[in-house]
């Protein structure tokens, strides 16, 4: 069985489920069960899939759907039709509760089953067939119909027949708070999903995998493309060891569903485009710079000229090594009269003329923290530096921390982004325009560090 | 002493026919446990082997359904596993199954099985 802990995906044909390394490890074992928990919605379902997907061919497996039809399912999740040996029959025969297949492996709708013939499901596979996979989706309205005693002791039974079978039990129960079964399980998942400022964040916890080391006991985790994708964390050094300009944005095949997004990732911003970024605390400056790098494209020296002024965590050298050729924007002696401020937009302003004079036809963007703009002046002076950066250069990034928010470049931003960090994974927002979370994933392939953009649904 | 095996297996079935024959039994077999159940014709047997998993119909129900016609037939089940008959009383109750048989097994053995099944019948029998 091959399971992938990270990779990229071209077409939804391609689609791979990316399961956590220590629950890779888990269902390699010849015989388990598992437990997966989560309220509705919180993608137990697709989880399941996802695993008899990744189990692939080696897989003998049952799926007992006490919720959905087997048709809807295959609706839901089309790629279902990949599976190894699955045919959809043609007429679908809900008062008969079909089976959605005629050979072993098979989707079984078991909604209007009794808890009797739900078990004898079940042990007819344990009892006749080698090492299946059976999952069983859900085991809340079976279990709803059985005293507590009697649920906990063909669970327990249950048990013993698939140590014998050497089977593979995969079952869902939306009661999260429920742990009378735990016990009885080799494996305990659950799956949350809650809102930030209403956006959806997903969570795995990895509760109990027996004879796996678990290291992470959570992980963020998304379900674009109906499939279950978990994350990493990005290791800093990983992302540093990459030497620019040895990264690139996967080639996409569909839209983020955000213009400006898309903009970014294609390198079409219009000339003139400000673009703010907030860094919340406990970002790592490697995942600050992969990004900006992101959003400033790649050039060289000829073709571009990239004016920087350092900020916190990131200062000329880190940026030259991630982001190439950078010039410094130094202060300009104050003028006779003036008390300092503005000096920064004359200072710049008079670097970008002279290199604009240089070099005819070559791009200018600006890297610049917040101070860049908090010593401008006044408010005025921060109005022209803005102004500025909107009129004679064709990209600026103005970054700022969440200590010091910066309101003005805020407001002044045609693009507005915050880049967060929730469980060591990295995740970038659209502020303006508003747009969900989307975890950035760096994947180093044949010394090329390929950059993603994955939202979280 | 007549016999009853169904399972989707011709070759299963065929084989435990020709042996249980060759030991003076009178053997039946169905590879459709719709069509055994639809020709099942109660106190006709003495003894009933039915598989488990079987398309159509699995053997639970086709238990179920020759239960329902005749409620004395001893029954046993044959399966690929060691299954404990205790185990499975405790998760069917209500199901009368005399044997768990596991396969594959030898036609002596399931010879030795019949007979012992027919032994106590002749001991009651005047």
């Amino acid at each position: 069985m091959m399971m992938r802990e990270s990779g990229g995906r071209e077409s939804n044909a391609s689609l791979h489920a990316v399961l956590p390394a220590e629950l890779s490890q888990f269902l390699n074992r010849r015989s388990y069960s598992l437990l997966i928990k989560g309220e509705a919605a919180t993608g137990k379902t697709i989880l399941a899939l996802s695993i008899l997907k990744e189990l692939g061919a080696a897989s003998n497996y049952l799926y007992l759907s006490t919720r959905v039809s087997p048709s809807q399912l295959f609706e839901n999740h089309p790629w279902l039709s990949e599976l190894p040996h699955t045919e959809k029959t043609e007429k679908s025969d809900f008062g008969e509760q079909a089976e959605e297949v005629q050979n072993q492996n098979r989707f079984v709708d078991a909604r209007l089953d009794e808890p009797v013939p739900f078990f004898e499901r079940i042990t007819n596979e344990l009892m006749d067939a080698r090492s299946p996979t059976i999952v069983l989706d859900s085991w809340d309205p079976i279990g709803m119909m059985m005293k507590d005693e009697a649920l906990l002791s063909n669970t327990k039974v249950l048990q013993t027949w698939r140590e014998r079978a050497e089977a593979k039990i995969i079952t869902l129960i939306e009661d999260s708070d429920n742990t009378s079964f735990d016990s009885l399980f080799d494996g305990v998942i659950t799956l949350d999903r809650y809102y930030e400022d209403g956006r959806v964040v997903r969570m795995l916890q990895l509760s109990k995998l027996s004879g796996v080391k678990v290291t992470r006991p959570s992980y963020l985790f998304t379900l674009d493309g109906g499939i279950f994708q978990s994350f990493r964390t990005q290791s800093p050094l990983e992302i540093e060891a990459q030497k620019s300009p040895g990264w690139s944005w996967e080639r996409r095949t569909r839209s983020t569903g955000h213009s400006e997004l898309d903009a970014i990732l294609d390198g079409t911003l219009p000339s003139g485009t400000l673009v703010h970024l907030n860094v919340t605390s406990g970002v790592n400056s490697g995942t600050v710079l992969l990004l900006l790098s992101g959003i400033l494209g790649r050039g060289g020296p000829r073709s571009r000229a990239m004016f920087f002024r350092p900020f916190e965590g990131i200062g000329l050298e880190k940026a030259s090594a991630a982001l190439g050729e950078v010039i410094p924007i130094r202060q300009a002696t104050p003028r006779r009269g003036s008390n300092g401020s503005g000096t920064w937009a004359e200072s710049l302003k008079d670097l970008v003329k002279r290199q604009r004079g240089a070099k005819r036809g070559q791009k200018i963007v600006a890297v610049v923290g917040s101070d860049f703009l908090l010593n401008a002046g006044g408010e005025e002076d921060r109005e022209a530096l803005l102004e500025l950066m909107k009129s004679e250069i064709d990209l600026s990034v103005l970054v700022s921390d969440s200590e010091t928010p910066l309101e003005s470049g805020a407001r002044a931003a045609d693009v507005s982004l915050r880049l967060s960090d929730i469980n060591g994974t990295p995740l970038l927002e659209g502020q303006l325009p508003w747009t969900e979370y989307f975890v950035i994933t760096a994947n180093a392939l044949n010394g090329t560090l390929t950059l993603r953009l994955v939202p979280m649904v | 002493m007549r016999i009853l095996i169904v399972d989707d297996e011709p070759d299963i079935t065929s084989s435990l026919k020709i042996g249980l024959e060759r030991h003076g039994f009178q053997v039946d077999v169905f590879n459709d446990p719709k069509k055994a159940l639809a020709e099942f014709k109660p106190n006709r047997y003495d003894m009933i082997f039915l598989d488990i998993r079987m398309p159509q119909m699995n053997g639970f129900e086709l238990y179920r359904g020759l239960r329902a016609s005749d409620q004395n037939v001893p029954i046993a089940f044959l399966t690929a596993f060691d299954v404990y008959q205790n185990e499975f009383q405790k998760m069917f109750p209500d199901m009368k199954v005399d044997r768990l048989l596991r396969k594959p097994i030898s036609i002596n053995e399931l010879v030795a099985y019949v007979k012992s099944q027919k032994a106590p019948a002749k001991k009651v029998a005047p």
